[in-house]
């Protein structure tokens, strides 16, 4: 579980490039993780959903579509 | 018409309001699931009695807030919920669906409709642990709540804001009596709740179909949990129950709730406490399940006029084994209520129907709260009963027995039978003065013994279509004048006049011994 804790767990709707690949490493750097494990779920519909530690950040099309299905 | 623009509109400006922004939210994983039970690794912010999400849509209460995770357990979903799966916190506590809705309808602890009846469209919620009224908020309790059972409302009665226990083994008819109670509330303006805690499905469906045919589920709201449902479920069903009460008590009605069974709300609670790996105590229960009771109880109450008047009384029931009334839940549940109504079985299989135990049953409240004329009339009654009960044990050991003492226990025996009620068969104040004024007087030396049921279900009758004039001349919140207790001793007397004439054989019998009787009050005189 420490392993599973430390690496920050990224879905992403499909593959990345370089750039971006990037970003994402720098933004999860900075919130204490060694590295990111990537991985492909085209149901997300698009955007990007990063797990680190015991947040998510949800920026994916689904997400935003449940939320604001959530407040309506 | 709906205009279709206007909600359009509506939902667009809805929309261009939410904030659709990547929203960072805490969330735990799933460390071990079983028997229910989550252990839950993250999840910092969580508060305790807090609604947790588990991904997959299901929903867990969080329950133990440990060092390092969080305890919870499943509303539903236990064999689909695997180690690693997210959980998220929902920042609010368990809320009930509240509202003049529910009226009618048959709920799940969590206020969604399971009677197939259509959705509750219902916004308003309350959280379904609520503190208790405070001191100064609270009344006295002084208005009756009439059960309709003789035996209970001439010796036992119940006050609006009571709780009063019902207490007995199983098969002794603790659950008719609630259920009595409720269909005896119509048209009185009280609202009844009945919460079914891990009962047989098939029979809350049968308590659920009497209430309908009796037209009493306009004015009732059945919260149920049956025996399949998660602990949890049956855990909160009181609780929500209560939510729904004192919505309405706190708009000053008078709601009655019932709780079937809090043995059984226990024996969840204790279940769920073990597989928390919570220490135990006595009989395994948890060392808060005094607690877990006493916090449900204390909110039934009679609010003072300032805060609106409204009053929830509460009769939660216990089931004892063989009888113990001295085990660890009945001896909980009996000190914090206001009293208790003491179901026997031995009393059930002799025929006395509904078996309340006289002797053990008490009511500490409902005393002031009674009818003027009931209390004026049925003061005598407990003591003669004991005095009966006494001789009767007494005469087991010999048959010869002075003219006296068989006088005293052939109306004793009368008396008895007199608290004999049927199921369904609701007294109303009035018929109840009647049958206590004519229990108490001379009249019932001419009654045969065995006729005595029959006798006051004829007589009842025979007033209600006769006399109807001289059952209205009744005011039960006055005294029974001298005048008027004559005129109902006549009325009765003309019934029995003719029905024991047209008795034959054991009509004579019952002329003879009344002559004794005759006999002796002259000597006495």
């Amino acid at each position: 579980m420490k392993e599973a804790l430390n690496n920050a767990k990224v879905v992403l709707a499909m593959k990345a490039d370089g750039e971006t690949i990037d970003k994402i490493e720098a933004f999860v750097r900075a919130r204490g993780c060694d590295g990111a494990r990537y991985k492909i779920d085209p149901s997300i519909g698009g955007g990007i959903i990063i797990y680190i530690g015991d947040k998510v950040y949800d920026g994916s099309v689904k997400g935003r579509l449940a939320s604001v299905k959530r407040s309506v | 018409m709906i205009d279709v623009n206007a909600i359009g509109k509506n939902l667009r400006e809805k929309i261009a309001n939410i904030n659709v922004a990547a929203d960072k939210r805490p969330c735990g994983r799933i460390l071990y699931s079983g028997d229910g039970v989550l252990k839950i690794a993250g999840l910092r912010d969580v508060k305790y009695n807090e609604l947790l999400e588990i991904e997959g849509g299901y929903r867990a209460l969080a329950l133990n807030l440990e060092q390092d995770s969080v305890g919870a357990v499943l509303f539903e979903g236990d064999d689909k919920v695997s180690y690693g799966n997210l959980a998220f916190s929902t920042g609010e506590t368990v809320h009930m669906r509240v509202g003049e809705e529910l009226l009618g309808r048959v709920v799940d602890p969590l206020g969604e409709p399971l009677d197939g009846m259509g959705a509750l469209t219902t916004e308003k919620m309350r959280p379904v642990e609520f503190p208790a009224p405070a001191i100064m908020d609270r009344g006295k309790v002084n208005k009756p709540l009439q059960t309709g059972i003789l035996a209970i409302d001439s010796m036992i009665p119940i006050g609006r804001g009571q709780r009063e226990l019902i207490i007995g083994d199983r098969q002794t008819g603790k659950t008719a009596i609630a259920v009595d109670t409720i269909l005896n509330q119509k048209g009185e303006d009280v609202i009844c709740i009945y919460v079914s805690i891990g009962q047989k499905a098939s029979s809350l469906a049968k308590i659920v179909s009497t209430l309908r045919e009796n037209g009493a589920m306009g004015y009732t709201c059945v919260v149920c949990s049956t025996a399949d449902d998660a602990v949890p479920l049956q855990y909160l069903a009181p609780y929500s129950g209560c939510a729904l009460a004192e919505y309405f008590m706190y708009q000053g009605k008078d709601v009655l709730i019932v709780y079937d069974d809090l043995s059984k709300h226990a024996v969840a609670y204790r279940t769920m406490s073990l597989l928390l790996k919570r220490p135990s105590g006595r009989e395994a229960y948890p060392g808060d399940v005094f607690y877990l009771h006493s916090r449900l109880l204390e909110r039934a109450a009679k609010l003072s006029e300032e805060k609106g008047g409204g009053s929830i009384t509460a009769l939660p029931i216990v089931e004892t084994l063989a009888g113990d009334i001295s085990a660890y839940i009945p001896t909980n549940v009996i000190s914090i209520t206001d009293g208790q109504i003491y179901l026997e079985s031995e009393l059930f299989n002799s025929g006395v129907r509904p078996a309340v135990n006289v002797g053990l049953s008490v009511s500490r409240v409902g005393g002031s709260a009674q009818c003027k004329a009931i209390r004026q009339i049925s003061g005598q009654l407990r003591v003669s009963l004991a005095q009966y009960r006494e001789l009767a044990i007494f005469m087991q050991f010999g048959s010869d027995l002075d003219a006296e003492t068989q006088k005293t226990l052939s109306r004793g025996m009368k008396m008895t039978d007199t608290l004999k009620q049927r199921q369904y068969l609701n007294y109303s104040v009035r018929e109840m003065i009647v049958l206590l004024l004519v229990s108490g007087s001379d009249l019932v030396d001419k009654i045969p013994e065995k006729k005595m049921i029959t006798y006051n279900e004829g007589l009842l009758d025979y007033l209600r279509t006769n006399r109807a004039d001289l059952l209205a001349e009744i005011d039960p919140n006055a005294g029974i004048s001298e005048e008027l207790r004559k005129k109902v001793l006549d009325a009765a007397e003309q019934y029995v006049n003719v029905t024991v004439g047209d008795d034959g054989v054991q009509d004579e019998e019952e002329h003879a011994e009344e002559g004794q009787g005759e006999e002796e009050n002259f000597a006495k005189a």
